[in-house]
């Protein structure tokens, strides 16, 4: 990894969306949504989110979270370039890398156990964006991201943390929060609208960067002040991005403001120091200066070491250690290479407690692991739960302290100062004195290790170059000179800056007033000295050189060290007895040799309240000038020094036993401790993912409850009766409503449904149910209740449930019953009235026809079929009836028709159909079309058969045209009378009674039709009866014969024949004179060919007969019988004799005729 | 005037009366009277056989109508008119357009006059 020049980092201009890196794991879930939830419609923010999931397990995170936000969540298949509004989810079992914007995923390195996603994707996300990154750490155990997230700081990324008492489990966020690098701690629905805020202010400003420069010495001030760490010398630049982005993150728009807030508030003093001092380092970076330096320098050095002599090494500003270790690691593996044994002692050194702190763990991320060569790993350093740990043997080669370049004095006598990537931070000036101090703290051909982005700068003559790639150098010889401008202030170590700061605060308000104070303390109160609790000088007053010597060599406070001998001896036991006893310690007259003689005083060791010791110096008598040499001691004294110096060296020996037997007991506790909390972590990481798991598991069964009690209420309330069979025919499901089939209680879940009782009439259930099972078919039918009163459609269909959209196997059946009991006595009732109505129509005759008007398809029924000749399994269509009709009658029927059924109007018609037996049958139809204006409109309509009344109606129509006929003809015949009459009688008054005895006798044979059904022809008998029964009365007359037929037309002609034959009578002939008597008789003689012949006779008896004359032969009388006789086809045959005349006629008669009446 | 005189009228109609006086007025008229015929065979045969000038036809001879002798008479070119009750006028002058018809009860004067003009 090459070294990364911040201010670069920092002003890495966006080409993305700002990209947010949220790491969470146990209770991650609920903070993720309650986090994303938060977010805005259309936020150009982009998200990836990496959980500690686990492998073996489906992950629908990206699902549930997706539901919960108006950002799209995706989980990660691998390549996807990170948009806007959008979710990226890591899917479980990989590792994730970000490059250019892309995401691609990974397989882990590490087993299972050890494995730190979060900080892993951290760092990718640091080193791809920049400044347009940013994290988040959430809810979780153990401390993944907190290694992370300082890279995404020092690239110039913000982080933000989830408030500890607001996450479920606070490990991580308390984690991430003890790096001090956290720029928000907020509840997770605060923590975007922080961050958008963020990026869009830095969108926003312009030329601030000005304005702050006007601020930066004020701003350090403060910050020496509070943090005691002067950063005046620090390169602005840098000192300003930091100072905008805290300016940023707390939403401070001006300088000023933020000047004022840092004077008030220590808290953002000491984020803005986090801020400026964060340096992330690793091991071996830039491995091939690492390969330069072991050649050249590690070597080298070994070489001209020897066993007395340790070998020194300094790396300042060391901040965790990574580098520092890289050294004692390259030593420790070169002098085990060359089977040589020496001390090598590293001082690591840097201003920031904090890392030291972390330093001195020597624990690292398993991230960092691979920048170390494998032999080495393997040899110096071992894994551990989640992180892996430098070997105690390189842990003991380095000592980290506290200590700044700028302002403590440099270490001394130093083989080697590795010095990478502190300069850059500095400005001109100081890196200017640097260098010079370094060449006074190295010894002959000691080296100079520097970053790739250092120089030695203007020192050429100070520095000779080894390799200029790897900013090697070695020390030109030469004096050292000390820096004169090089401050150096007072130096606290140990305490965090706030308490030194109040205790100066505190000390400075006691001093600053009171000068007289000062005098008094220092001129006429005994002399003393203040000491802290290792016992260092914090201050002193007085007169104190008689107890006190500087010595040569590296500048200390500690007591010890500056106490004379007798004065040391005296005082360092009352200090520790105060230490224990925490009281007030007190010797008379100690003795105190100094180089000029002896003074006794009386000491006092005084603990003071705040920890620290006063340590009064009176003199209890003049001094006493001495000579060194002078010095004779009591053999006594110094028997009891040495007994003293014995027995502290006795002690010393078992207190170092015991040290190293408590050493060693705390060891195998480390060591014991270390196994549990390796436990402790799997089981902590396989917590995690299971309550990762049950998140979701939760979330599912929230929404199962919801669909659980919406499909209770479904069940309870519904009326579809409803019962669920499984494969066994055994009870799954059912509604309420069933109860009235199957009387079903929740306890029958599980029982055959052919051990329940069946409140309806069906044996089949089971079995068919079974049937569809198998078939996958559904069934219907209707079955009835037991007690007969209701009637149900059940239906049975086959139970196959979706399997992500896709029908699966059949697991079981549905059986439904809607209750049809009305719907079924509709029915009956409608059969009922279909069969009246059937039988109505066939008693009546009727055919009924349904006619579908676009197909001609004809729907009819059995009566329709015989009437035109239509087979029975055919289906009728238009031309069967075409066929059927008589061909005269068919255009007429299709125009009216179409008329019909263009109209709506009702169709009537009647028509003949020539029946196969030469018959002709009438039938009449009438139908009417419905919704005329249909695609296929139907007409409705019946046929009946008019033959009879047609027929009847045809015989009428002839009897009336006979009956006109006949009274047309009878006129004629009267007028002809008339006429006739009128020739023959002059006489009006004879010719009115001729005519009329004519008429009436007509009349009187006409008479007789009327009582005849049959108009074709009338009783002979009658006939006679009626012609001659006028004059039985009065007269002789009979007649006698078969009941014979005559034609109805005979009846004129006979009737005037026999008129005339009795007029004849009664004028000549018998009927004439008294004991006259008249016969007709007649009989039927066969004539052959279907004829018959009436032979009717006339015999006159009795009276004197004279035969017609001539004239009367051929009179009116006679003329009318031959003419009457032709009409008759007739023949007449008159005999005259001396008892009477006798007429013979003889009629032919149809044989059709001649029956009986 | 036109006249009947010296015509020979055949005279079909079977009711006795109506022939009577059908008849008397021919010979009134000076025409000879071939007939009364008053069935189908004794016209036809009248029809065919005899010399005619005109002829009166009864259409219903009892049961039968008068037409083959009509139509034999049409053949020969000798005019005729119908007497009769029978109300069918549209039939008959499709059939014989030349032929009037006279409904009995006839005005026996229109009907000879009528019989005159065929013969003009």
């Amino acid at each position: 990894m090459s070294a990364v020049d911040p201010i670069e980092a920092m002003q890495a201009d966006p080409h993305f969306c700002p990209i947010i890196g949220v790491g969470a794991s146990a209770g991650g879930l609920e903070a993720i949504n309650d986090m994303l939830g938060a977010v805005e419609e259309g936020s150009d923010l982009a998200f990836v989110i990496v959980q500690h999931l686990d492998p073996t397990h489906v992950s629908m995170m990206a699902e549930l979270m997706d539901r919960r936000t108006t950002l799209s969540v995706r989980q990660i298949a691998g390549g996807e370039t990170v948009q806007p509004g959008y979710a990226y989810v890591i899917p479980p079992g990989n590792s994730l890398v970000i490059n250019d914007g892309v995401l691609t995923l990974e397989a882990f390195d590490e087993p299972r156990g050890v494995r730190r996603p979060i900080d892993d994707f951290f760092f990718s996300l640091a080193r791809d964006q920049g400044a347009n990154a940013a994290c988040i750490i959430l809810s979780g155990t153990g401390s993944d991201g907190a290694a992370g997230l300082r890279a995404i700081k020092e690239r110039g990324g913000i982080c933000a943390a989830q408030q500890p008492d607001t996450a479920r489990f606070d490990g991580m966020p308390m984690s991430a929060i003890g790096t001090g690098f956290v720029d928000f701690v907020l509840p997770p629905e605060k923590i975007c609208d922080r961050i958008a805020n963020f990026f869009s202010n830095k969108e926003d400003s312009e030329g601030r960067a000005g304005s702050i420069a006007d601020h930066i010495d004020a701003i350090c001030e403060v910050l020496k002040e509070t943090v005691g760490h002067d950063f005046s010398g620090y390169k602005q630049s840098t000192l300003t991005r930091r100072i905008e982005r805290r300016m940023y993150v707390l939403e401070i728009t001006e300088p000023s403001d933020y000047l004022a807030r840092i004077e008030n508030d220590t808290l953002e003093c000491e984020a803005l120091l986090r801020d400026v001092l964060i340096n992330v380092t690793s091991f071996f970076r830039d491995p091939e200066t690492f390969k330069a330096l072991d050649e050249y320098a590690v070597s080298e050095l070994i070489e001209r070491s020897d066993a007395k002599r340790p070998i020194r090494v300094w790396v300042p500003g060391c901040s965790s250690g990574e580098e520092a270790y890289t050294i004692a690691i390259l030593f420790a593996a070169a002098l085990a290479e060359q089977d040589k044994e020496r001390r090598v002692q590293i001082f690591a050194t840097d201003i920031d407690e904090q890392m030291l702190t972390q330093a001195r763990l020597g624990q690292y991320p398993l991230s960092s692991l691979k920048h170390i060569p494998d032999h080495l790993r393997e040899r110096y350093t071992f894994g551990t739960d989640g992180h892996f740990e430098i070997d105690g043997r390189i842990r003991d080669m380095v000592h980290f302290s506290s200590h700044s370049l700028i302002k403590d004095p440099p270490f001394s006598k130093l083989d080697l100062i590795s010095c990478r990537n502190l300069l850059i931070y500095f400005g001109d000036d100081i890196q200017r004195a640097v260098i010079p101090l370094f060449h006074y703290a190295l010894r002959d051909d000691g080296y100079l290790f520097l970053g790739s982005s250092e120089s030695i700068g203007a020192n050429e003559k100070l520095f000779a170059t080894v390799d200029q790639k790897a900013r090697l150098y070695k020390r030109e010889p030469g004096r050292g000179a000390y820096p004169k401008n090089f401050p150096v202030t007072r130096r606290i170590v140990g305490d965090s800056y706030r308490a030194r700061k109040a205790r100066r605060r505190d000390f400075n308000s006691n001093a600053d007033p009171d000068a007289a104070m000062a005098r008094l303390l220092g001129r006429y109160a005994p002399a003393h000295i203040i000491l802290d609790r290792h016992g260092d000088i914090l201050s002193s007053a007085g007169k104190l050189t008689k107890y006190l010597d500087f010595p040569s060599g590296t500048p200390t406070r500690q007591l010890a060290s500056l106490a004379r001998k007798d004065f040391r001896e005296a005082v360092q036991p009352m200090v520790r007895k105060a230490s224990e006893s925490d009281r007030r310690q007190a010797r008379q007259d100690v003795e105190v040799r100094s180089d000029y003689g002896v003074q006794t005083i009386d000491l006092v060791v005084d603990p003071l309240s705040d920890g620290t010791k006063l340590v009064v110096i009176t003199e209890a008598d003049a001094f006493r000038q001495e000579i060194a040499s002078d010095i004779s001691e009591a053999p006594e004294a110094i028997d009891a020094v040495h007994e003293l110096e014995e027995e502290l060296r006795v002690t010393r020996l078992r207190l170092r036993s015991t040290v190293e037997d408590l050493e060693t007991a705390n060891e195998e506790l480390k060591s014991s401790n270390e196994e549990m909390m390796s436990m402790n972590e799997e089981l902590q990481s396989s917590n995690e993912e299971l309550t990762t798991v049950n998140d979701e598991l939760k979330s599912k069964a929230d929404q199962l409850s919801g669909l659980n009690l919406d499909m209770t209420h479904f069940l309870e309330s519904t009326e579809l009766a409803l019962v669920g069979l499984d494969s066994d025919m055994r009870v799954r499901t059912f509604t309420d409503s069933i109860k009235s089939i199957f009387p079903l209680l929740l306890s029958d879940r599980g029982r055959a449904l052919s051990e329940v009782r069946q409140l309806v009439y069906d044996d089949n259930i089971i079995q068919d149910a079974k049937a569809v099972m198998e078939t996958g078919e559904k069934m219907q039918r209707l079955v009835t209740s037991n007690d007969g009163t209701r009637t149900y459609s059940m239906q049975i269909l086959p139970y196959r449930p979706k399997l992500g959209g896709v029908h699966g196997p059949i697991e079981g059946v549905t059986l439904t019953f809607s209750d049809v009991t009305k719907l079924s006595e509709v029915q009956t009732e409608l059969r009922a009235q279909t069969e009246k109505l059937r039988v109505a129509l066939s008693a009546a005759g009727m055919g009924v026809w349904d006619f579908e008007t676009e197909t001609g398809v004809t729907h009819v029924d059995g009566v329709v079929r015989e009437f035109f000749s239509i087979p029975k399994d055919k289906t009728a269509d238009f031309d069967d009836f075409m066929n059927a009709i008589h061909e005269d009658d068919r255009d007429d029927m299709v125009a009216s028709l179409e008329r019909a059924g263009e109209t709506g109007k009702q169709w009537k018609r009647e028509f003949r159909v020539p029946k196969p037996d030469g018959s002709i049958m009438w039938l009449a139809g009438a139908g009417r079309v419905l919704d005329s204006d249909a695609e296929n409109a139907r007409m409705f309509g019946v046929n009946f058969d008019i033959t009879e009344a047609k027929e009847a109606l045809a015989a009428r129509d002839l009897l009336l045209q006979e009956m006109n006929h006949r009274v047309k003809n009878l006129f004629t015949v009267i007028i002809s009378m008339l006429s006739l009459a009128a020739r023959e009688i002059p006489d009006s008054k004879e010719l009115v009674k001729k005519v009329r005895s004519q008429i009436t006798a007509l009349a009187g044979a006409h008479n007789i039709t009327q009582r005849r059904t049959s108009i074709q022809s009338v009783s002979l008998v009658e006939l006679i009866t009626t012609l001659m029964k006028p004059y039985t009365s009065t007269h002789d007359v009979t007649w006698q014969g078969p009941e014979i037929d005559v034609p109805t037309g005979s009846i004129t002609p006979l009737g005037l024949i026999m008129h005339e034959w009795s007029t004849n009578a009664l004028k000549y002939g018998a009927l004439s004179r008294d004991g006259g008597s008249l016969m007709l008789q007649w009989s039927m003689q066969p004539a052959g060919d279907g004829e018959s012949e009436l032979v009717l006779e006339w015999r006159e008896q009795g009276g004197d007969v004279e035969p017609p004359k001539d004239e009367d032969v051929a009179g009116f009388g006679s003329r009318l019988v031959s003419l009457s006789a032709q009409q008759l086809r007739a023949r007449v045959v008159s005999e005259w004799e001396k008892s009477g005349v006798t007429h013979s006629l003889f009629m032919p008669v149809p044989d059709a005729e001649a029956k009986q009446a | 005037m036109k006249t009947l005189a010296k015509r020979r009228i055949l005279l079909v109609e079977d009711e006795a009366f109506i022939a009577m006086e059908l008849e008397d007025m021919l010979l009134d008229a000076g025409a000879e009277v071939v007939g009364p015929v008053a069935d189908l065979p004794t016209a036809l045969a009248a029809a065919e056989g005899e010399e005619i000038d005109a002829a009166i036809l009864d259409i219903m001879l009892g049961r039968e109508e008068v037409f083959p002798a009509a139509t034999v008479l049409a053949t020969r070119q000798v005019p005729f008119v119908f007497h009769s009750a029978h109300a069918e006028a549209d039939k008959l002058r499709k059939r014989y357009p030349d032929a009037a018809l006279y409904s009995k009860p006839v005005d026996t004067e229109a009907l000879l006059s009528g019989l005159a003009e065929l013969l003009a």
